[in-house]
């Protein structure tokens, strides 16, 4: 049985920091019931699915805990941000959600990769929920590129900036920290509540 | 955390509907009681905002609804569909109640 090559000294390990993890365990421990003997897979394809779980299940607590820690890194930016600068409520906003989704990736950073790399495999290596066959939209992987994509499509504003303000914007230190979005937007002044609504 | 906003007449467009789709299909991928009691809530924001329906009213109900069932969300999960909301937040700043309704369902409110 596959299940038995896992190593259960690293699996209690992995229990003792579960903590809003629980697909990790529903992974563990589904995979231990749904790769039996009678399944005959072949050596190789065991070992890749041994693997895979362990991965994936790991990536699934640290990318976790990273997400818990990038979220208690979070500054709400002064209301002077952009003090000194000739800069439209429109630019403001463009600005700001650039940094953010590029703080934010920085702050997940090579956690965030190794999400995506152990969902690829765990897909490759035919996991239940990541197989083509059960996921066949890809989803799984979708959901872990789910920030570069937003990064990605948050350049295009942003570089509509002048070049030169966005050199001023890039060396505020301030903007470098992962913020919080709404509470950031409420202390710079930007909230729309004074927006007309239609 | 904010309290919920009550939203009267709320108008989702285009880009806020596709956005409700896609935490849906996402939803959908972990097959779990708590993701389909979302995808309940979600699918009833979806469907009385048709083109048919011009706008509807939110109230704290259906945010404690959605509140009780995104706490058994996974954080991965929570974090997908913070991220989708905050991009529609990012997309509405010129329409406060479509602002408001992202930036409740992005980090949840206490009903």
């Amino acid at each position: 049985m596959t299940g038995s090559k896992l190593n259960s000294g690293r699996l209690w390990r992995m229990a003792a920091n579960l903590k809003n993890t629980w697909p990790a365990w529903a992974l563990l421990i589904g995979n231990l019931f749904w790769l039996t003997p009678s399944q005959a897979q072949s050596p190789a394809q065991e070992d890749l699915t041994s693997f895979a779980i362990q991965r994936l299940a790991q990536a699934v607590i640290d990318y976790s805990a990273q997400i818990k820690y990038c979220r208690q890194q979070e500054i709400v930016l002064p209301p002077d941000t952009f003090a000194g600068l000739e800069i439209s409520r429109d630019e403001q906003i463009a600005a700001l959600a650039y940094f953010r989704n590029k703080n934010d990736r920085t702050c997940l950073g090579q956690v965030e990769e190794e999400f995506l790399q152990a969902t690829l495999l765990a897909r490759e290596a035919k996991l239940p929920a990541y197989s083509a066959k059960d996921d066949p939209g890809a989803e799984q992987i979708l959901t872990a590129l789910l920030s570069r994509t937003l990064a990605l499509k948050r350049e295009r504003p942003y570089l509509r900036l002048a070049p030169a303000l966005r050199r001023q914007l890039e060396a505020l230190p301030v903007l470098q920290h992962n913020f919080d979005p709404f509470q950031s937007i409420r202390s710079l002044g930007l909230s729309n509540s004074d927006i007309d609504d239609d | 955390m904010k309290s919920c906003p009550t939203i009267q007449g709320l108008k989702l467009d285009q880009s806020s509907l596709q956005a409700l789709e896609q935490i849906e299909l996402k939803l959908r991928s972990l097959r779990l009681a708590a993701s389909l009691t979302s995808i309940g809530v979600i699918s009833n924001i979806f469907y009385r905002s048709s083109p048919l329906q011009a706008a509807y009213n939110i109230h704290a109900t259906d945010w404690q609804l959605f509140a009780q069932s995104t706490a058994a969300w996974p954080r991965i999960m929570q974090k997908a569909v913070t991220r989708i909301a905050e991009e529609e937040h990012w997309n509405h700043q010129h329409d406060r109640k479509q602002a408001q309704f992202w930036e409740a369902v992005a980090y949840g409110c206490k009903p």
